[in-house]
């Protein structure tokens, strides 16, 4: 789906120039009909370009106007047959060009007479257009009168007549409107956009282990705060089912762990071997329902709570803790140190993580196993054991509660954005390692 | 050794109460954090079993309350909540340990023996452990009925030990200590010690062993045998 998906702005403008193209063409027809069917208009507008062109040709030499064609597509009006006649004199009669034989001249205005600025004249109504006209300009403070006559049109100046109006009427407006139209829309999309890109980036940037981030709505268009208010309300949904549950598990625990502790107590007044054993296996229940409880409180926890943490202090006072437990069971503990590391966390979860990984080394070794916890100031946590591979372990995986412990251990390190890994060496020891992103700072 | 317990479930208020009179302690056991206030008011107690799940008010509050009132007795809290963050809550409130259930006879009074020792104004001025005995008035350390004769250096040590016996006691702590006596700090010195101490202490059947937690301190635990 992302890789599909393209910018508004280019959507927009591929719309928008489509539909400015789709109208040119539809005014283009407007316009050719109009044109085409008006000889009149056509007429006059041929004659107008024609002398146009024509009265370029004159120009003032010593005191004299002189003629000559300014270009080499106006030789049709030397040319014999072509049926383009052309006539340049001076207001005085002075004929300075003529392509024009006697047929022709009996259409043009007698040389006496003093010429109107502009004329034209249809000689036969319909096409091909056959046309006689004139137009007086200006050179050199001289008035000269160019006149034309085409018989047929048969090198088809009309279509240049009708090119010319379709870039006068359309290319050029429409051009104009396209680009005010386009440019305006971009903009307006820019600006619009703007707040739905900072709202993009921060849900980019969304924690989905925060149950507190949300996304400011302010300044968006409605559209656009109606779906960060919909993502905003799914958040604090989210945050509440993590207080509900954390409430659950804490109401669970306390109803499991009263009844437990009277049935402890009670045991504890039963002076016979199955007392002791059923005292373990109440040991185990404990164990089970303490590790379940720390799932589901693991699950409700998030970013938010974040504080800054000395990692060394943090195991060295996990080490202290477990210390007698440990020496109980009959192994061994020691706490080595390279230099720390701080990282944002939750100091009890990072705790439990070590105490669960110093819990499973002397589950899993025979007695007697020293078990090594390590920091080293490049982002590690770790603790290992010297104890030989067991083929039998002291306790199997299945009574360890499907591992919940590691499973545990491993989600505490996800939450931390750190990795955790075990290594079972060949010959000695199995090494926990927890990695951390980390800063060296104090 | 009279003992204040805060508890409302009845059953376990009565196994609380028999576990710590057949330590030899006098009990008075309450239901509610109000009947508390009220023993306490009345009552010179050398420690204060506190349950956080009481019915009229939360134990932490009433904790809190008391603190702020100056009661200085040291304090073990009772809890089904066991999550970390919660025990730090309690701690923070002014309790001196915290006891998660369930748990049995021997870990209850293994914790509130282990408070009374270090509490300031001991309600217990004989320091005992398995079978060591140590008077820090007299600065006299025995082993059932045999007296052991110990340096200065030695005795600070082994007091510093019974005062956090079953726990880890961090180096740094027996550094502090020997800094106030006004001797001269290093490691060195407080290892000597420590060994000379061991060796004495395992030629005795003291029910206790001496071990080196290393990169952390000292661990003085009870052997049982």
């Amino acid at each position: 789906m992302a890789a599909r998906a393209v910018p508004l702005a280019r959507l927009i403008g591929r719309r928008i120039i489509l539909f400015t193209l789709l109208a040119m063409l539809a005014q283009l027809g407007v316009i050719f009909f109009d044109y085409y069917r008006d000889d009149g208009e056509l007429a006059r507008l041929l004659i107008e370009q024609e002398t146009g062109l024509l009265a370029r040709g004159t120009s003032l030499q010593d005191g004299q106007l002189i003629y000559h064609l300014p270009h080499d597509d106006l030789h049709r009006y030397v040319r014999r047959g072509s049926g383009y006649f052309a006539r340049v004199r001076t207001e005085d009669g002075a004929v300075l060009f003529s392509g024009c034989d006697l047929d022709c001249e009996e259409h043009f205005l007698p040389l006496n007479v003093n010429p109107p600025d502009f004329w034209s004249r249809q000689l036969r109504p319909g096409k091909p257009l056959s046309v006689v006209g004139g137009r007086t300009v200006q050179v050199a403070g001289r008035k000269v009168l160019v006149e034309v006559a085409v018989i047929g049109d048969r090198n088809g100046k009309i279509w240049n007549v009708l090119g010319r109006e379709v870039i006068d009427h359309m290319i050029v407006p429409m051009t104009l409107s396209l680009v005010f139209v386009l440019g305006g829309t971009l903009l307006s999309i820019r600006a619009a956009l703007a707040p739905v890109r900072r709202a993009a980036l921060a849900a980019e940037a969304l924690d989905p282990m925060n149950a507190a981030s949300h996304l400011e709505t302010e300044g968006m268009p409605r559209e656009i705060e109606q779906l960060s208010s919909a993502v905003n309300r799914a958040f604090i949904r989210v945050g509440e089912l993590i207080r509900s549950q954390k409430l659950f598990t804490s109401a669970i625990a306390h109803e499991i762990r009263t009844p437990l502790a009277i049935l402890k107590l009670e045991l504890g007044h039963v002076d016979h071997p199955r007392a002791r054993k059923a005292e373990a296996d109440l040991d185990e229940l404990t164990r089970f329902v303490a590790q379940l409880t720390a799932l589901a409180r693991l699950e409700a926890s998030d970013s938010s709570n974040f504080v800054e943490l000395d990692a060394e202090t943090l195991a060295l006072e996990t080490v202290e803790a477990m210390a007698p437990w440990v020496y109980e069971q009959g192994c061994e503990l020691e706490f080595e140190s390279d230099g720390s590391f701080r990282l944002p966390g939750i100091a009890g979860l990072l705790r439990d993580a070590v105490r669960n990984l110093i819990e499973n080394a002397v589950r899993h070794t025979p007695r007697g196993t020293r078990i090594t916890v390590r920091v080293t100031g490049t982002g590690i946590i770790s603790v290992s054991d010297d104890a030989p591979p067991q083929p039998e372990r002291r306790v199997s995986p299945e009574t360890e509660g499907a591992g919940i412990g590691l499973q545990i251990v491993r989600r505490i390190a996800g939450l931390h954005h750190g990795r955790f890994e075990l290594r079972r060496g060949s010959s000695a020891g199995t090494s926990a390692q927890l990695e951390f992103p980390f800063s060296n700072k104090g | 050794m009279r003992v204040l317990l805060i508890e409302d479930r009845a059953r376990l208020r009565e196994l609380l109460g028999e576990a710590v009179r057949e330590a030899g302690w006098r009990v008075d056991a309450v239901e509610t954090a109000e009947e508390g206030r009220a023993a306490l008011a009345v009552v010179d107690y050398d420690l204060l079993l506190l349950d956080l799940g009481l019915p009229d008010e939360d134990g932490l509050d009433l904790l809190r309350e008391l603190r702020a009132g100056g009661m200085a007795i040291p304090v073990l809290v009772l809890t089904a909540r066991g999550a970390v963050d919660e025990r730090i809550a309690g701690l923070d409130a002014g309790a001196d340990d915290y006891l998660v259930k369930p748990f049995n006879n021997g870990e209850l009074l293994a914790r509130a023996r282990a408070l009374l020792r270090r509490a300031p104004s001991s309600a217990m001025p004989i320091l005992e452990y398995g079978r060591l005995c140590f008077d820090p008035a007299t600065a006299r350390a025995s082993c059932g009925q045999e007296e052991i004769p110990l340096s200065p250096r030695e005795r600070a040590v082994l007091e510093l030990l019974l005062r956090n016996a079953g726990r880890a006691l961090a180096k740094r702590k027996l550094e502090e200590a020997f800094s106030e006596f006004g001797e001269e700090k290093g490691a060195n010195a407080i290892e000597l010690a420590v060994s000379r101490l061991r060796r004495k202490l395992e030629s005795l059947d003291t029910g206790c062993d001496l071990v080196t937690v290393r990169g952390v301190g000292y661990l003085l635990r009870e052997t049982g045998s």
